[in-house]
């Protein structure tokens, strides 16, 4: 899928990318707190 | 129909959708709630009054700033040069408000200025840098990053310029009148025990009428088209090249009201004021639902990034977490908000 972004530059980024990048920074600040928790 | 009305019409498949898209969309909320409640439970001084006191005040501290950001945001754009601005007018509005008779004062032959006079000096010259930002931006067709980049690194150099001038040799301005820091800290009303300071009444007053601005007047919905499509707002008959000077000129009047407030705030200005707090700014409003792709933002959701982000800091450091560890959370933090403000633009289209 392409969408017109930033003065005409068009990006093709899947949604399963956006997905995948959601869940490894939720998960990545969530273990940081956890381990400095502990 | 209401979200779980839409949700009980479904089939299995798409209700899986469903609870899949709503967990994605609400995923940094979730996560933020869950930090919240799991630092109340490790620390339950967390939520006391004092500490509520002590993030509600920050939070109001950056409100303005983070309001100004936001209508920069909603063009498509950003400001860089909104920590800088901050700094120089904290500096400047301290110099000019320092108390008669203090030993190292800035400039020792002109008296303790009036508030006002300073205030409105304030946002004069957050006006001008904003009226730069937005007048390069709109006029030279320039992307806004550069444009504030530039203006961040002149407004910066001019601070530093600034601080070499009168008696002062670089050093921090402090020892500030008792009219201007009472004016700003001082409190009328309290929390329990805790006194809550008057900035945080003005920063409410000003979301109101930033609320008013964006909401009700035909700027604000100006600022909302030229955001969504410049050319179908410019078809429309709206002056673009305007719109975005004035949205700019609006950012640059908040950061002259935050630095007013902070000079008084921290007590004791330097260089080093309002550095990054742009970054702070620009992720409260992402967090707060204020989206990248332009035209799309409220004043509740700055409100509520504000928030939410002062408490995980705060949080972070109840917690006696790294401060080192602090900048990659925070980074994470807005990442993740960055992403979700992408899928949700990637699903509409």
């Amino acid at each position: 899928m392409s969408k017109k972004l930033f003065d005409g530059k068009v990006s093709r980024v899947p949604l399963w990318v956006v997905d995948t990048v959601i869940i490894t920074g939720i998960a990545a600040a969530a273990i940081l707190v956890v381990l400095e928790m502990i | 129909m209401s979200f779980i009305q839409k949700y009980r019409a479904l089939g299995k498949p798409d209700r899986r959708r469903m609870r899949k898209e709503f967990f994605i969309n609400n995923s940094l909320y979730i996560f933020l709630v869950a930090a919240i409640a799991a630092i109340q439970i490790y620390n339950p001084h967390f939520l006391s009054g004092p500490s509520l006191v002590n993030i509600i005040s920050l939070s109001a501290a950056n409100l303005p700033i983070a309001l100004g950001i936001a209508g920069a945001i909603i063009l498509t754009g950003t400001d860089l040069s909104a920590g800088r601005i901050v700094g120089l007018v904290a500096c400047v509005s301290a110099s000019l408000l320092q108390a008669t008779g203090y030993p190292n004062k800035m400039f020792p032959s002109l008296p303790t200025l009036n508030l006002f006079l300073v205030f409105l000096i304030a946002i004069a010259i957050g006006a001008l840098v904003g009226f730069i930002n937005g007048f390069c931006t709109s006029r030279f067709n320039l992307h806004p990053f550069i444009v504030t980049l530039s203006t961040q690194l002149i407004v910066y150099g001019g601070l530093l310029i600034y601080l070499m001038s009168g008696n002062n040799n670089g050093q921090s301005i402090s020892g500030l009148d008792p009219s201007y820091t009472g004016f700003i800290t001082g409190s009328f009303i309290s929390l329990g025990k805790t006194p809550i300071p008057n900035y945080v009444w003005y920063s409410l007053v000003i979301t109101v009428i930033i609320w008013f601005i964006w909401n009700k007047t035909a700027f604000g919905k100006n600022m909302y088209a030229v955001g969504s499509n410049a050319e179908a707002a410019n078809v429309s008959g709206v002056n673009v090249k305007r719109t975005i000077t004035l949205v700019f000129v609006l950012a640059g009047v908040m950061y002259g009201i935050t630095g007013f407030i902070e000079a008084a705030r921290i007590g004791s200005n330097s260089a080093a004021t309002g550095l990054n707090y742009e970054l702070d700014a620009i992720a409260a409003s992402v967090i707060g639902g204020v989206s990248f792709v332009g035209g799309i933002g409220k004043v509740r959701g700055v409100i509520l990034g504000v928030v939410l982000l002062r408490l995980i800091f705060v949080g972070l450091t109840f917690l006696s977490i790294d401060a080192n560890m602090q900048y990659i959370i925070k980074g994470l933090i807005i990442l993740v908000a960055c992403a979700i403000d992408m899928r949700k633009y990637l699903v509409r289209k």
